[in-house]
């Protein structure tokens, strides 16, 4: 998505009377404020946004941070009814201080952990909070049954993001990694839950009956780590002109937020969606715990080669759990290898050899 | 004059070579050890634990090199050097704590402690990553109540009420004298060095005997104020000396470096502001006994004002009150390393600088020596620009 892709959603959502949302992480719940009728956009990545960080952001800071903040500041999000923040990583929750004006904010509380008695009641009340804040703000009302609908639509995305990335079980897998997540992003730049679910299912049938052209023996690749943003391409690239293809993104903008499920015939509505948002598998979490389980089923379900984990600059939730997934990996023979990078193209040469000499390994 | 001032300073100052043997004793006598970070752990609770609490923070380059065979070198190096410690046993302190305390404090820590918990028996402490009463309390106390029964059952004693009250009368008793020590740096000239005002803070982490080290530091306050009082204090008067507050965290390692020779070179540390600064100090847990004592804790330790909350709103209006009622000149904001929440959160100090009208100075530096001189050099000029500012003022 760029920028002019952007207005044009958000005038069309206005247009037809849709407020409009936008957020950057995993961890905010979409269904509360589908719900509250707005359209939701998780800009993960926007092609063409110019770098503003360096007027307040200190340069080694990880890349989507910078973009977050960059986006953020720039005019195209000066029609947007609501620009949702979390305190996920140090970067980002610290960066969203410094948006000017801070109207349209709210500040969205994540649990630092899943495995602690406060997680539940934690997000639980976050929900209600967040609710009444649509309500005050904009009146908005959400009912339980406005909500358990949303989060139907919610379960429904997530599945189709993962029957879009399950194309890749095939041996050889169907298409290029790249190719997947070129279709993932064309189809997540819709602003609604409904919108995206058919423009995954459209998207997989359209791979689905490409031309099959990953050769048998390329090595299978799982992709895990930090989010892709603006940094994808040279990842996958590297990956893909060695030799290598990637099966599975295990990263925040594919498995980690698909993978997660809510009991819509629980009588306990917001308690089954703070269970769905428990079980997140990013690495603010202390421990991660589930971010080894979900690899190692992952890595079994798409019968990988090995274990890419990709970590930018600075960002020491991710860099910091290296050292436990890289024995987690020995310890059941998984091959494991780290790379880290940061936004530009300085450093395409070096990953492209790193990355060749571990795909060679395999 | 019956005491001498730089000896009593000076006890403070090595206290941390001293306490090794102070440690030694204690485990010898049987009592246990709870290694520390943060701030944001509960003294109170600790201290009715029957624990004797020591900082664990690394503040030395040495012990880096074998952190960085497990963590990543891009790190802050205050949690390398603290992990590195417990890696290669190269601190005391370390080594001699029965259980070490951590919270998810920033990212870089909370993840290291899960490594360190591999190391050594642990309890983390999560924290409310929002610092607001209304929407982080009930979690906090949730887990200062898991905290509290961890401890009781590692000691295989409860901590009672009164245990707690009791501890926590103690420690606002210290807390109303630590905050002492920063009134000392209002007057005009400063009746205590910045220097000094950190050898205090950091040497009272190492010294075991609380009574002892109140009587003391009651000493070493009395007698600067007097000595003040009798035109001898440690500055002399010169209304264009630049005051300065000092905000940041996690100084150890880099104090000599940035603390020393901002003083040296005529400026004038008036405060410290940050975790160990002066809003923690003035706040005290209440002491209605007929409420819950640790949900008093709670409400006292939210409001540490760390850069890892956010929106950190409070911290801004501290700042803003500090720099106005110690009549600050300037504000020097010390980051560590790849620190991303400090690092962030000094372009919003930077603001309310502006705000205020004053300049703000940001030292970013580590562990390694290499960077004094250019350090000196940003600091020189800093303090030379306030300088010729106030004299404008003055004499126009
Ligand atoms: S990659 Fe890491 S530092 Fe960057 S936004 Fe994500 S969690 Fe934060
Ligand atoms: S200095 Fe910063 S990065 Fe280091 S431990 Fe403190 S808050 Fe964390």
């Amino acid at each position: 998505m760029d920028k002019q892709q952007l207005k044009q959603i958000i005038d069309r959502c206005h247009q037809r009377g849709q407020r409009v949302a936008v957020h950057f992480c995993s961890h905010v719940p979409e269904e509360v404020l589908t719900a509250a009728g707005f359209a939701v956009i998780r800009l993960t990545h926007l092609e063409d946004v110019a770098d503003i960080s360096p007027r307040a952001l200190p340069g080694n800071l990880c890349p989507v941070v910078k973009e977050c903040y960059s986006i953020c500041e720039d005019p195209v999000l000066k029609d947007v009814d609501l620009i949702l923040t979390e305190s996920s990583c140090d970067g980002k929750k610290k960066m969203y201080e410094l948006i000017t004006p801070q109207e349209k904010l709210w500040y969205y509380q994540v649990a630092q952990g899943s495995d602690r008695a406060y997680v539940a009641p934690l997000i639980r009340s976050e929900l209600g909070y967040l609710i009444r804040m649509l309500q005050d703000r904009f009146g908005a009302q959400v009912t339980e049954e406005g909500l358990r609908e949303a989060a139907r639509q919610a379960n429904a995305e997530r599945e189709s993001v993962m029957e879009l990335m399950a194309l890749q079980k095939a041996e050889p897998p169907a298409v290029w990694g790249a190719q997947l997540y070129e279709a993932w992003r064309t189809a997540q730049a819709n602003p609604t839950c409904e919108e995206r679910t058919a423009a995954y299912r459209q998207q997989r049938e359209r791979l689905a009956s490409a031309e099959h052209t990953v050769p048998a023996d390329a090595k299978r690749i799982l992709l895990t780590g930090c989010p892709l943003g603006g940094v994808y391409r040279k990842v996958l690239q590297a990956v893909e002109e060695n030799d290598g293809v990637v099966v599975c993104f295990e990263n925040c903008e594919l498995a980690k937020s698909s993978v997660r499920h809510t009991d819509t015939e629980a009588e306990d509505l917001v308690g089954a969606l703070a269970e769905c948002y428990r079980n997140t598998a990013c690495a603010i979490m202390a421990p991660n715990d589930l971010r080894f389980a979900l690899l190692l089923r992952l890595a079994e379900e798409y019968r990988v080669d090995g274990i890419l984990d990709l970590t930018l600059q600075t960002c020491h939730a991710y860099t910091v759990e290296r050292d436990k997934l890289s024995r987690f990996c020995r310890q059941h023979d998984l091959p494991y290898m780290a790379v880290e990078t940061s936004a530009g193209d300085s450093d395409v040469g070096q990953l492209k050899t790193r990355i060749a000499a571990f795909l060679e390994m395999l | 004059m019956s005491i001498s001032l730089p000896e009593h300073f000076s006890e403070f100052a090595e206290a941390r070579q001293q306490g090794f043997l102070a440690v030694k004793e204690l485990k010898e006598s049987g009592k246990k050890v709870c290694g520390t970070f943060c701030q944001y752990t509960p003294a109170e609770i600790i201290l009715a634990a029957g624990l004797y609490s020591v900082g664990l923070c690394g503040k030395s380059a040495a012990p880096i090199k074998t952190a960085e065979t497990r963590l990543p070198a891009n790190l802050c190096p205050l949690i390398k050097a603290s992990y590195g410690h417990a890696l290669e046993d190269s601190c005391p302190y370390a080594y001699f704590s029965d259980i070490v305390v951590g919270e998810t404090t920033c990212d870089g820590k909370k993840k290291m402690y899960e490594l360190l918990g591999e190391l050594k028996p642990m309890q983390v402490i999560h924290l409310p990553n929002l610092p607001d009463y209304e929407r982080s309390l009930d979690m906090w106390i949730t887990e200062l109540r898991a905290f509290t029964r961890g401890l009781e059952e590692f000691t295989g004693e409860e901590i009672t009420e009164d245990k707690l009250n009791e501890a926590i009368e103690w420690c606002n008793k210290e807390r109303v004298q630590a905050a002492r020590i920063y009134e000392l740096g209002k007057y005009d000239p400063p009746a205590i060095t910045g220097t000094h005002m950190r050898d205090v803070m950091e040497g009272e982490q190492y010294i075991f005997d609380r009574h002892r080290k109140y009587e003391k530091l009651k000493e070493i306050l009395d007698q600067c104020e007097a000595d003040w009082h009798a035109g001898q204090g440690p500055f002399a008067p010169d209304p264009c000396r630049p005051r300065i507050i000092i905000s940041g965290a996690g100084l150890g390692g880099v104090a000599e470096k940035t603390v020393n020779v901002l003083e040296e070179l005529g400026g004038a540390i008036v405060c410290y502001e940050g975790c160990s600064g002066i809003s923690s100090r003035r706040r005290l847990v209440s002491e209605d006994r007929s409420r819950d004592p640790i949900v008093r804790i709670a409400e006292k330790y939210i409001e540490v004002p760390c850069a890892v909350v956010s929106p950190n709103t409070r911290r801004m209006e501290q700042v803003a009150d500090t720099i106005d009622e110690w009549k600050a000149d300037g504000v020097v904001s010390l980051t560590l390393h790849s620190c991303n929440p400090f690092a962030i959160e000094t372009e919003n100090i930077r603001r309310v600088c502006q705000r205020k009208g004053i300049p703000l100075l940001h030292i970013e530096t580590d562990f390694t020596p290499g960077d004094e001189g250019q350090i000196r050099t940003r600091i020189e000029a800093y303090l030379e620009m306030i300088r010729k500012k106030k004299e404008e003022a003055l004499y126009g």
